[in-house]
C-alpha cells in the first residue's frame, strides 16, 4: 500500500482547473442574476425568494473556492478524504431532502388549487427542488464541517 | 476515539499544518483526528503513525464510544 508521507498532493493541476472553473461559474451566475433582476420590473415573494437562496448558493460556493485556493497555497491539498466524506453525507441529506421538499410542494400546490388559486407550475416545482436542495446540501456540509462528523 | 497525535507532534515539535503536509491532509483533518471528531480511514492512520514514527495502535486508542 503506497502513502502520501513526504508527497505533494497530487492532482494539484486538477484542482485548480475546478477551483478556477467554479469561480467562473459563480460569476456568470451572479452575472446572470444581476441582468435578470434589472430586467424584471416588478419582484413577487417567490421571485425575492429565489434571488435571496441564489445568493446564498453563490456565497457559499465563493466559499468554499476560497478555502480550497488558501489549502493549495499552504501546500495542502483542496480535497482530501474528510472533505469528500463530508461532501457525500451532505449530499446524501440534499437528496432525502429534495424527496420530502417534492411531497410538500406537490401537496402546497394541491391546497392552492383547493382553495380556489392557481396552482405552482412544473418550472416553478423544479426550480423550488433544485434550489432548496441546493441550501440542504451547502447548510449541511457547513454544518458537519464545523462538527467534524464524517461517519 | 481518543488519539495521541498532539503528544506525538509536541515530541517532533511539529505544527498541525506541517503534520498535514506531510501527511498530504488539510490542517482541519488534523484538528479533528486530534479532537477524537473524525475516525480515520485505515490508510491515513497509517500515514499518520508513519509521519510521526510510531503505530497505528500507539496513535489511536479505540474506545466503544
Amino acid at each position: 500500500m503506497k502513502t502520501n508521507i513526504k508527497n505533494k498532493p497530487k492532482s494539484i493541476g486538477k484542482d485548480r482547473t475546478v477551483i478556477i472553473a467554479g469561480f467562473v461559474v459563480s460569476a456568470l451566475v451572479l452575472a446572470t442574476l444581476v441582468l435578470w433582476v434589472t430586467n424584471m420590473g416588478s419582484i413577487n415573494l417567490f421571485e425575492s425568494l429565489s434571488i435571496l437562496i441564489i445568493l446564498f448558493l453563490v456565497i457559499s460556493a465563493a466559499w468554499i473556492l476560497v478555502d480550497r485556493t488558501r489549502n493549495m497555497r499552504a501546500g495542502l491539498p483542496a480535497k482530501d478524504e474528510m472533505t469528500v466524506k463530508l461532501m457525500h453525507k451532505a449530499g446524501y441529506y440534499a437528496y432525502l431532502a429534495s424527496i420530502y421538499i417534492a411531497l410538500a410542494l406537490m401537496w402546497y400546490s394541491d391546497s392552492l388549487e383547493d382553495s380556489g388559486g392557481a396552482g405552482l407550475d412544473a418550472g416553478q416545482v423544479g426550480g423550488a427542488i433544485i434550489l432548496l436542495s441546493a441550501i440542504v446540501l451547502m447548510g449541511s456540509y457547513f454544518y458537519l464541517s464545523h462538527k467534524g462528523a464524517a461517519e | 476515539m481518543k488519539t495521541r497525535i498532539k503528544e506525538f507532534r509536541a515530541k517532533y515539535d511539529l505544527t498541525q499544518e506541517q503534520l498535514a503536509q506531510k501527511v498530504g491532509v488539510r490542517r482541519e483533518t488534523i484538528v479533528f483526528l486530534e479532537a477524537g471528531k473524525y475516525n480515520p480511514s485505515l490508510k491515513l492512520a497509517h500515514d499518520v503513525a508513519k509521519a510521526l514514527k510510531t503505530t497505528i495502535d500507539e496513535l489511536f486508542v479505540f474506545t466503544r464510544d
